[in-house]
């Protein structure tokens, strides 16, 4: 199969997924996820490998879902034109989101390593949350420079990873050592030692036996059930359905108008203020 | 109470337990544990005790379940004995129900670390409500390069699921340092200073009201169940008896444990096992 | 509402609620917690109102439930005047019930810490969603040796089950940076920066779109409740209601803190029972 937006390569008994929209940031829309997933599927059906490494080609990890499709990445016929689309659907993209891409590498079977650099932001830090073991560089970004508040939802029950997120954070910078020091990621290195710590921790997994591998990452996947992640991802994902409904104030900042106005790329900037 | 693998002091208010097969770095068999046991119902029973420390005599405080294969260590957990599934599921049943009993145990617990605290040791460290640990004392679960799972939920809720998976998932070791700082002990202490470190924890314990200390530690009981952490023990177990059943390192090419051992001794199949993991720093 | 104990202010679209009884280090009396809840009630129901600064006047923030035994009938948790099981729990339930509306309510709450932040103090920092402490303040959660239990479930869930386990198990003091490291507070700051950085963060929170933040922190909530901390408001709150009803310290021999405040105040009763605890460094 010939990828178009990821790069898929496997060496001995690691499998590499790279994310490559890099003008882009990577972002994660559809045609990313669903080959995304297309890559995991064969690499959980290839004997040979033990180990999947997900990374993003250029500057950044991922900057999330697509920000200038926010709200509007649902298809919908004619008769929507110009129209809100009713929560139905706006429930049913999330679930698949939930679903057909989150969930799907949070039960991989295989053991996941996401190595993150540059921006690892809103559904890239969902992505990253969902592998297994992160090694981030020290200097990556969790969340945008300057933008201390996220206006969607967070999309997955963080909290239940770490009790660092929720609004308790929102004050705060999130780069990489301080995603260490809180165990959203495992381990900060310097950027020029990214490569070759995720490598040795690839290789180091990869010589475990296979049953060790799966059976001990289902037990600790049940132990986060058992602590309600189920619930708390039903929960969360309608917060987040339901944030393209939220109103905004003619005093607030609004970056539907403005993305609808300047285009995406504005909107994103003008949000970033100084504090 | 004469026991043989584990001593029980009684200082005070204090219960000291020690297990006591330092030629075995503590490791866990059926005799040791029986004595564990029962100095833990001792200390329980006898109302003046408030508290209990519980340590390793000799270089380590303890190397996790015995699996030297001689006549002391568990051939149940040697699945080329073919072991019932009833017989195994029963005995590790004992094994989890004493960890959740001692994760529930109705006097506070202080664990003293030093050398090695691995898998079982753990197992009990990360049970008491305190563990303080000399700063080279290693930590962590090797049984995982063995094929086996863990039988232990503490993992999960004492350091997260990242850290968590990180160390089963490699079966690395780490030191008292970075024990500390992800939460899996209270404080990594230098060798000459542990003993008071405990001391004082103890002294601070006992200067609360009994009744007082039970309900705030009932309180962390009832918080941890309504998280799933009973739910989460029974579920270990089974994924452990299976685990086993599954002939861990049995396909070919992976590494065979109990084969290398039962040809080379405990020692050699050890350090076969870690070898290629040293190589890349692991 | 005019209020005695508290100063609500209302600056365009914050409001800065302080605790005032600044002669009593802002311990929480009838009257302060009665206006306490109507100031927030005041503040949920102005539309435009986007934040919620809390703070205390004089040298500290809040040191606790006011347990003078007087003007307490409602903070105090003398078991001989509530003796009977419906009082405890209606007088128990309206203590935890500010801390709970500033977890609940839809306004963002900010919380700005200098000095004393004890037992109560430090729930409602728990509860705000962001909290700003001077690096020197000092936190700490005593309930453990006045026989009681905390009725702040967050306590389980924010800091790590060791730290918990430390904080609320020992009653130690720590400071602003120890405070930040382990979880209980965002960040710490210099006593000179405090003021700024809380009204920084109102004026950012004030700037983004309501609906949208309301709606990711009811997310951040729905997940915490699905993680036990629903359940654990009320165990908690029962559970301390348990311990006033335990008669916290009637053990022979060990200290009573209702009893040693009749005979000798207040302020010898506090000194007595940290006593045996500051010998250690506690």
């Amino acid at each position: 199969m010939s990828y178009e937006f990821i790069i898929y390569e496997k060496e001995g008994k690691i499998a590499r997924i790279t994310m490559n929209v890099p003008k882009k940031h990577n972002p994660l829309g559809k045609p990313m996820m669903r080959e995304i997933v297309a890559a995991m599927e064969d690499a959980a059906e290839d004997r040979e490998i033990k180990v999947v490494v997900i990374k993003g080609a250029g500057k950044s990890f991922s900057s999330g879902h697509d920000i200038p499709k926010i709200g509007m990445d649902i298809e919908l016929g004619p008769e929507y034109a110009g129209k809100r689309p009713p929560a139905k659907l706006l429930i049913e993209r999330d679930e698949w989101l939930k679903e057909e891409f989150y969930q799907y590498v949070y039960t991989y079977a295989k053991p996941t390593i996401a190595q993150v650099h540059g921006y690892c932001i809103y559904g890239g830090n969902n992505f990253q949350l969902c592998c297994d073991i992160t090694i981030a560089a020290e200097d990556s970004q969790f969340k945008p420079k300057g933008d201390t508040i996220v206006t969607i939802a967070s999309y997955m029950p963080a909290d239940t990873w770490s009790t660092a997120f929720g609004p308790r954070h929102l004050g705060v910078k999130m780069d990489g050592k301080i995603a260490e020091k809180w165990g959203i990621v495992n381990k900060a290195v310097p950027l020029e030692q990214l490569e070759e710590e995720v490598e040795k921790m690839a290789r180091a997994v990869a010589l475990m036996p296979d049953d060790s591998l799966n059976m001990n990452k289902k037990c600790l996947n049940s132990m986060m059930e058992f602590d309600g992640l189920e619930a708390a991802w039903n929960t969360t994902h309608i917060a987040h359905a339901m944030g393209t409904h939220q109103r905004i104030r003619s005093d607030e900042f609004n970056i539907f108008k403005t993305r609808a106005d300047q285009g995406a790329s504005a909107a994103i900037k003008s949000r970033q203020r100084k504090r | 109470m004469s026991l043989e693998y584990v001593t029980y002091e009684k200082k005070g208010k204090t219960a000291v337990l020690t297990l006591n097969r330092p030629d075995k770095h503590n490791a866990l068999n059926e005799p040791l544990l029986t004595d564990f046991d029962a100095a833990l119902k001792a200390a329980e029973e006898d109302t003046e005790i408030g508290v209990v420390v519980i340590k390793g005599a000799g270089k380590s405080f303890c190397a996790g379940y015995d699996l030297n294969g001689d006549e002391t260590s568990d051939p149940a957990y040697d699945w080329r004995n073919k072991p019932m599934m009833h017989d195994l599921y029963t005995r590790q049943a004992r094994r989890q129900d004493r960890i959740e009993n001692l994760a529930k145990f109705p006097k506070p617990t202080i664990a003293q670390i030093q050398g090695q605290c691995l898998e079982g040791g753990c197992s009990i460290m990360m049970a008491c409500d305190f563990a303080y640990a000399v700063e080279d004392a290693i930590f962590g679960d090797p049984s995982v390069r063995m094929g086996m799972c863990t039988d232990l939920p503490l993992w999960y809720y004492l350091i997260g699921i990242k850290r968590a998976k990180e160390l089963l998932l490699t079966g690395r070791t780490i030191d008292a340092q970075e024990a500390q700082r992800i939460g899996m002990i209270s404080k990594a202490v230098s060798a000459n200073e542990i003993e008071a470190e405990v001391e004082k924890m103890v002294q601070v314990l006992l200067a609360s009201p009994t009744d007082s200390l039970r309900n705030n530690r009932e309180a962390f009981h009832a918080a941890l169940d309504s998280r799933g952490l009973s739910a989460g023990f029974r579920f270990a177990k089974d994924m452990r008896v299976f685990s086993v059943l599954q002939r861990p390192g049995s396909r070919p090419r992976e590494f065979n444990f109990f084969e290398t051992r039962d040809q080379k001794g405990f020692k050699a199949a050890c350090e076969e096992m870690n070898a290629p993991f040293k190589k890349i720093g692991y | 509402m005019s209020f005695e104990n508290i100063i609500y202010e209302k600056r365009k679209e914050v409001v800065r609620i302080s605790l005032n009884r600044p002669e009593k280090l802002n311990a929480m009396n009838d009257v302060m917690l009665e206006e306490f809840n109507a100031a927030l009630d005041q503040a949920e129901a102005d539309t435009d109102v986007t934040a919620i600064i809390i703070k205390g006047t004089g040298r500290a923030f809040c040191s606790g439930y006011d347990v003078s035994g007087e003007g307490t009938a409602e903070t105090d948790f003398d078991f001989r005047t509530q003796s009977d099981v419906n009082t405890l729990f209606r007088k128990q339930r309206r203590r935890q019930e500010s801390i709970f509306k500033l977890a609940r309510y839809s306004k963002s709450t900010i919380a700005q810490v200098h000095g004393n932040c004890v037992e109560m103090g430090c729930s409602l920092v728990m509860a705000c969603d962001i909290s700003f402490a001077d690096e020197n303040a000092q936190f700490c959660e005593p309930s453990v040796r006045m026989g009681l239990t905390t009725d702040m479930p967050l306590w389980y869930h924010l800091i790590g089950v060791r730290n918990a386990k430390e904080m609320l198990l020992t009653g130690k003091t720590i400071d602003g940076r120890e405070a930040e490291r382990i979880g209980i507070i965002t960040k710490a700051v210099p006593a000179d920066m405090l003021e700024q950085e809380a009204d920084e963060m109102a004026l950012t929170v004030s700037l983004t779109p309501f609906d949208g933040l309301t709606n990711n922190r009811e997310g951040f909530q729905m997940g915490a409740d699905a993680r036990g901390v629903a359940e654990g408001w009320r165990s908690s709150s029962d559970r301390r209601v348990f311990g006033i009803l335990q008669r916290p310290g009637s053990r022979a021999g060990e200290f009573d803190f209702l009893e040693t405040r009749d005979k000798k105040g207040l302020k010898a009763a506090l000194e007595e029972m940290n006593a045996p605890y500051r010998r250690y460094g506690y």
